[in-house]
C-alpha cells in the first residue's frame, strides 16, 4: 500500500534507477517483500479459533497477506498443542478434539496478491519503516540485476543484494527475539521450531 | 506541446521531418504505421514498458482514431518520435537520408537500452 514510508522508498529508488518505470519497480518491489518476509519471519499474527468436536482440520484466515508458516498453536496462552500445516493456512491438529476449546495459532505472514487492492501489496508499515534501507537495497539490487536496461549494473546489484540478504538475516534474528535487545532467541513452546 | 495522442506523435515527427505543410511528403498512414512498429520494437527491447499488455494484444493505432492515447511512459515518448522519423526516412533513397534514418533508429534503440544516449 502507498504510504509516506513507501513513497520515500520509491522516490529513492527512482533517483537511483534512471530510466526505470514505476510499473517495473512495483513488480520487483513485490518480489523483494516476498523474499524479505519469507526469510525473516518478521510479520507474524496470532489467530484465535475454537475447536469443533471431532474436527482436526481448520482453515486460518489472516488479517492481511498470506500465511506461509506455522510457528505453533497454544492453549491458555502457554500450553503447546501439537499441530501441523502441510498446506499454508490449512491447520491440522494431531488429535481429535473431544471438547470445545479456544486455541491460538501463531503464524508467519507474507505479502500476497490476493490481498492487494492496489499495485502495492498490503504489508505492515512499521516493518518497511524499520528496515527501510535493507528493503531499498533489495529493490535496487533486483532492478540493477536486470539485463539490457539503462539502469543495469551487475556489480552494484551484487553489493545491494548482499546488503539486502544481510539485512534480512538481521531482521530474522530480531524477529526471533521479538525485537528485544540482547534477549535470548524467542522460542515458541518446545517442539515447535521456527 | 505534450506527447499523448497519435496525432501528437505525428505532429512532432513532422516538425523534425520538415514536413509540416500539405501536401505531405510523408502521409499520415506511413507515420501511424511507423508508430505501430515502434510499439513492437519497444516491447521487444523493454517489455516492462508494456506491462499492462502482457495478457493482451499490443495497442495498434489507425488513421481512424488519431486522438487515441499512446500508452508510453513519459520518459520514453521522445524515443518513439525518433523511431517514427527514422522509419519515415527509410523509404527515401537519398544517401544523406539513409544516414539520418540510421541515426534516428539507433537513437531510439540507444535510449531504450542505455542512459547516455
Amino acid at each position: 500500500m502507498s504510504s509516506p514510508h513507501t513513497n520515500r522508498l520509491m522516490d529513492q529508488a527512482r533517483i537511483n534507477l534512471p530510466g526505470a518505470i514505476d510499473g517495473a519497480m512495483l513488480v520487483e518491489f513485490y518480489s523483494v517483500l516476498k523474499e524479505f518476509f519469507t526469510r525473516s519471519n518478521a510479520w507474524t499474527e496470532e489467530i484465535g479459533f475454537t475447536t469443533i468436536l471431532g474436527e482436526k482440520d481448520y482453515t486460518l484466515t489472516p488479517t492481511a497477506g498470506a500465511i506461509i508458516r506455522l510457528l505453533g498453536v497454544v492453549e491458555d496462552e502457554r500450553n503447546p498443542v501439537n499441530a501441523s500445516m502441510a498446506t499454508p493456512a490449512a491447520l491440522k491438529l494431531s488429535w481429535e478434539p473431544t471438547e470445545v476449546r479456544p486455541l491460538v495459532a501463531h503464524v508467519v505472514i507474507c505479502v500476497s496478491d490476493a490481498s492487494a487492492t492496489t499495485d502495492y501489496p498490503v504489508y505492515p508499515q512499521w516493518i518497511v519503516d524499520k528496515y527501510h534501507n535493507e528493503i531499498l537495497d533489495g529493490l535496487l539490487g533486483r532492478m540493477m540485476a536486470q539485463t539490457a536496461k539503462p539502469y543495469s549494473a551487475p556489480g552494484a546489484a551484487m553489493v545491494r543484494l548482499r546488503n539486502f540478504r544481510a539485512g534480512t538475516n538481521q531482521a530474522k534474528l530480531e524477529a526471533s527475539r521479538r525485537n528485544v535487545f540482547a534477549a535470548p532467541a524467542w522460542r515458541f513452546p518446545r517442539s515447535f521450531a521456527m | 506541446m505534450p506527447l499523448n495522442t497519435v496525432q501528437d506523435y505525428i505532429d512532432r515527427s513532422r516538425g523534425i521531418l520538415l514536413d509540416e505543410v500539405a501536401p505531405f511528403r510523408y502521409p499520415n498512414k506511413d507515420l501511424v504505421e511507423a508508430l505501430n512498429m515502434a510499439v513492437g520494437e519497444a516491447r521487444r527491447l523493454r517489455p516492462e514498458l508494456f506491462r499492462t499488455f502482457f495478457r493482451a494484444d499490443l495497442p495498434e493505432f489507425s488513421l481512424s482514431n488519431l486522438s487515441a492515447l499512446v500508452p508510453v511512459d513519459p520518459q520514453y515518448r521522445a524515443s518513439f518520435v525518433y523511431y517514427v522519423c527514422g522509419h519515415a526516412h527509410l523509404r527515401d533513397d537519398e544517401i544523406e537520408k539513409d544516414s539520418r534514418s540510421a541515426a534516428f533508429l539507433n537513437k531510439f534503440i540507444a535510449q531504450m537500452l542505455t542512459i547516455q544516449a
